[in-house]
């Protein structure tokens, strides 16, 4: 993977990370005081234009919250989408470790903050309604990818 | 739904005027021709043809639709009329007759289509609110009906001409309906069902219900009560006057009644519904009238019937009847019907209300003839006043309770119910699960399986599962085979628990841990259990604490790593589920944790030692009383949860904290400038915290209920969201409503939920202050740091 420099403590003040991952469906009904303890968690993460953020097949288990930016999701050449702030990605890795499925590139200068599994597991204990939100982020790109797939020759 | 309420109340008025028209010359024709000793005749006559015009109604709303049938029903009476005075003016006063009895079923029918009409266009709470003041549009035109005859008369020159007057605001009160249907379409399209495909409830299905029972008892009571009032008027008012008195005398009561009755709409019946509900509504007007009536009693045995006092006490029995059965009767009556399905409900309503009040008009009428035969005076009458009273006053008092029965059915209508599963022992899919070569079509076969194992053929498929190449399959079916006596398995179980408890692989120690939950039937040493414990591999220590027994209570050892495992994210459900087997005594080990722990965590225990403990008291109450609110909802959610006691001074504490912590992030969010973006969001998330610590405190005080009204709150809308609000309004106290309703409602502004709040909220600030406020928090009232660091970080951009 390319040089991606990583930052726990980071250029964000707590108050604006937890106001990123609130831009974040996913997180969006969780309270700010909640969310504040995964936020302190998270780790910041900036890449430049061509930096990989994720790489295909790589086995990792955490997610990232796009805060500034934009990323190509895609597998080899093949373009499954892009994303902007308020997206995440690698949620699925954060849910059940395994192989990447798809590679994500930072199209310009961006701006992520990292949630691991460890800090994401007590989130969704302290607030299972956030499982709905995971099923919801799932879904969405789930009929996304399908749609692709379906245009695709 | 801009122009609903005067459309209705114009209709009211149309409707009001027309029977003002109509009962005057009735009146003046009948007993100039008759005299008034065949008045309850006419009652007996109002029975049967009422009920039987009010069939026809209900037989024609099960094929058309509301308007279609208000149409044609108030054509037909429009038409009445004219053809009446066609007799009339020929010479047949015995028409007048037809048209006394006329009286009655037009006003029911009335009432009927203009409530049905309201019923649609309107929610329950509008209802409550609105429909007095459209029934004092009846009031007025009946006001104004009476008031017309007069200079009408002098006009026409003769009485019989007046019901040209009566067919001209017949034809009014008509064409307002169906401009109502042409500017509302939902009248036009709620109708009932008369498609072949959907079957119509029967009439003994519909009649099955309490409540609709109950509605019928009540406006049966109800008819009677107004009847015996009205007959006891008349009787003493033909006693004082005679001719040309009687008629000023009738004249001058009948303004006064409708005024009396126009106040009582305006000043006082919806404010007096809007603060006591139903649960007044519904008792007032036969608690007031039978008091009346037992002073009545008492006058008649004292000075006697004749007196003046008399007189005066059935007047004021009389108008007190009209304007509470406006004000508060009518109104509570076509609230209770908005629980009724909307399929059914006009049917019923016309059942009711029109079936129901003829037969009871019909039935005074008899008692009334009966009374006269016998010669019982009028005492007697009194007397069967108070007893009607007395019982309709309890139909009332029943009445209430089955609507709030109703309502509570409608909250958890949708809600997810599991069925009751049973698999039977020669299923033959179970013995297929059983057989499979796929390790998680056994596993689900021996979950299926449950205590079954005597049958030969249950046992054979076990023995085949004990061969399974998956260790955990292997474990379980030699398990079951245990359980069931095969004490060879029994060995063989716990030999293989044992090595696989040894194993590397993290799955083989995962199956011995699931073994270790049957050791009343294999014999497993307590250290492996221990090991399993604290193995490095979460899904083992998952497995291992759903392994725990009752029995391991008397084990330190293990109480004190299921005490560990409950701030576990991985093991928080096993290790939870593990304490309630444990329960009382994992209890001064947990109360220990849960006092030291850090705030992130204590939530999670607090929720976990609820289901252990039975001796809540020891573990909450420091919780209860925890500075962090969020720590005091956990420990609310948790006993509700567990049916665990608090204290009525805490919950009215936590109470009081709420509703004061809601008021005041309200009146700060009011006062704060939309950049200030995260101490808003932060202050959302405060109410919300408020919301749900007052909608806990009132699930542990009057139960479930609660909670299923606020479901239908959040997630319904229109009528439905209406009857959800209604249900609370029903469930609480005025107190708790008052701080309750405007912060569970999500349809309301914080702008519109601080108003309401704003009783229980600080004086006005301004948005710097606020802000020093949250972020200094001089009083300990926020008690959030995360608020206060918003606050921080307002201030300093």
């Amino acid at each position: 993977m390319t040089d991606v420099r990583s930052s726990s403590a980071g250029s964000l003040g707590l108050v604006e990370r937890v106001a990123s991952l609130h831009r974040v469906q996913m997180f969006a009904g969780i309270p700010g005081r909640v969310l504040a303890a995964v936020a302190e968690a998270a780790v910041e993460e900036r890449a430049s234009q061509g930096d990989v953020l994720m790489e295909e097949g790589a086995v990792e288990a955490h997610l990232y919250a796009i805060v500034e930016g934009r990323v190509r999701v895609h597998r080899g050449d093949r373009a499954l989408g892009e994303l902007g702030p308020g997206a995440t990605v690698g949620e699925l890795a954060v849910l059940v470790p395994a192989p990447r499925s798809a590679s994500v590139t930072a199209l310009e200068p961006t701006l992520v903050l990292r949630v691991d599994q460890p800090v994401f597991d007590e989130l969704l204990v302290e607030w299972p309604e956030l499982a709905h939100g995971v099923i919801e982020e799932l879904v969405s790109r789930l009929r996304a990818r399908t749609e692709l797939d379906e245009q695709t020759p | 739904m801009r122009g609903v309420i005067p459309l209705l109340t114009a209709q009211a008025l149309a409707f009001g005027v027309m029977l003002g028209l109509l009962v005057v010359p009735a009146n003046a024709l009948f007993l100039n021709a008759y005299g008034s000793k065949w008045l309850p005749a006419t009652y007996i006559a109002i029975a049967v043809f009422g009920s039987g015009a009010s069939a026809l109604v209900a037989w024609a709303a099960r094929r058309m639709r509301l308007v279609q049938v208000a149409t044609a029903s108030l054509a037909a009476l429009a038409v009445l009329y004219a053809v009446s005075w066609l007799i009339l003016v020929a010479g047949g006063v015995w028409v007048s007759a037809l048209l006394l009895v006329l009286f009655p079923i037009a006003l029911q029918m009335g009432f009927v289509f203009i409530g049905g009409q309201a019923g649609r266009l309107l929610d329950v709470r509008q209802l409550k609110e609105r429909f007095p003041r459209i029934v004092t549009g009846f009031s007025v035109g009946f006001l104004l009906g009476g008031l017309l005859g007069i200079p009408l008369l002098a006009l026409f020159g003769s009485t019989e001409h007046l019901l040209l007057a009566t067919t001209a605001a017949q034809l009014l009160f008509l064409g307002l309906l169906l401009t109502t249907e042409r500017r509302f379409p939902e009248v036009r399209t709620a109708r009932s069902d008369s498609s072949p495909e959907v079957a119509r409830p029967s009439a003994r299905l519909l009649f099955a219900s309490s409540l609709v029972l109950l509605l019928l008892a009540y406006q049966v009571l109800s008819a009677m009560g107004s009847q015996l009032l009205d007959f006891l008027l008349f009787n003493r008012a033909q006693a004082r006057y005679t001719g040309n008195d009687l008629t000023r005398f009738l004249s001058g009561f009948t303004a006064l009644l409708n005024l009396a009755d126009i106040l009582f709409l305006a000043l006082v019946a919806g404010p007096l519904m809007r603060r006591f509900g139903l649960r007044l509504g519904l008792v007032l007007n036969p608690a007031v009238i039978g008091a009346l009536l037992a002073i009545m009693a008492f006058v008649v045995v004292g000075p006697g019937a004749a007196t003046l006092g008399f007189f005066a006490l059935a007047g004021v029995a009389r108008i007190s009847d009209l304007v509470l059965t406006d004000g508060t009767t009518r109104t509570s009556v076509n609230a209770s019907f908005q629980v009724v399905p909307v399929r059914e409900r006009l049917s019923v309503q016309a059942v009711v209300e029109g079936i129901g009040v003829p037969v009871a008009i019909g039935a005074t009428g008899a008692v009334l003839l009966v009374m006269n035969v016998v010669g019982l005076g009028t005492g007697a009458v009194v007397v069967f006043g108070v007893l009607l009273s007395v019982i309709w006053t309890l139909t009332g008092v029943a009445m209430y309770r089955s609507y709030t029965r109703a309502l509570a059915t409608e909250m958890r209508r949708g809600s997810l119910v599991a069925p009751a599963v049973e698999v039977g022992e020669d299923d033959a899919a179970l013995h297929a699960l059983l057989g499979s070569d796929d390790a998680r079509d056994v596993r689900l076969g021996l979950d299926l399986l449950g205590g079954v194992t005597s049958t030969p053929s249950a046992g054979a498929a076990l023995r085949q599962a004990s061969d399974h190449p998956d260790p955990e399959v292997r474990v379980r079916a030699l398990v079951r085979l245990a359980a069931a006596g095969d004490s060879a398995a029994a060995a063989a179980a716990a030999a293989l628990a044992r090595d696989l408890a040894r194993s590397a692989d993290p799955l083989e120690r995962r199956a011995a841990a699931s073994a270790l939950g049957s050791r009343s039937v294999i014999s497993v040493d307590f250290p492996t259990l221990v090991a399993l414990l604290d193995d490095g591999d979460p899904t083992v220590r998952a497995a291992a604490l759903d392994a725990v027994e009752p029995e391991d209570a008397v084990e330190p050892e293990v109480v004190r790593r299921v005490v560990g495992a409950v701030g576990e994210p991985s093991s928080t459900g096993s290790a939870t589920a593990a304490l309630r087997r444990l329960g009382d005594a994992a209890v001064p080990l947990l109360a220990e944790v849960v006092a030291r722990d850090p705030p992130p965590r204590r939530p999670r225990l607090v929720r976990a030692a609820a289901h252990a403990a039975s001796e809540h008291p020891v573990v909450f109450a420091p919780a209860l009383r925890d500075p962090d609110r969020a720590v005091v909802l956990a420990a609310l959610d948790a006993l509700d949860a567990a049916n665990g006691e608090v204290p009525p001074e805490i919950l009215d504490g936590v109470f009081r904290d709420a509703a004061a912590h809601a008021g005041r992030a309200l009146a700060a969010r009011a006062s704060l400038d939309s950049e200030n973006a995260s101490l808003l969001r932060a202050l959302d998330d405060e109410i919300d915290l408020a919301r749900r610590l007052v909608i806990a405190v009132l699930s542990v005080r009057h139960g479930e209920r609660v909670r299923d009204a606020v479901r239908v709150v959040d997630r319904a809308d229109g009528q439905r969201r209406a009857l959800g609000v209604e249900a609370l309004d029903v469930i609480l106290s005025r107190e708790e409503a008052e701080i309750a309703i405007p912060l569970v409602r999500r349809d309301l502004t914080p702008d519109e939920q601080a108003a309401a709040l704003a009783g229980v909220g600080p004086t006005a600030r301004g948005q710097e202050e606020w802000i020093a406020d949250m972020a200094e928090d001089p009083e300990d009232a926020w008690r959030s740091s995360w608020l206060a660091l918003c606050a921080r970080h307002a201030a300093d951009s």
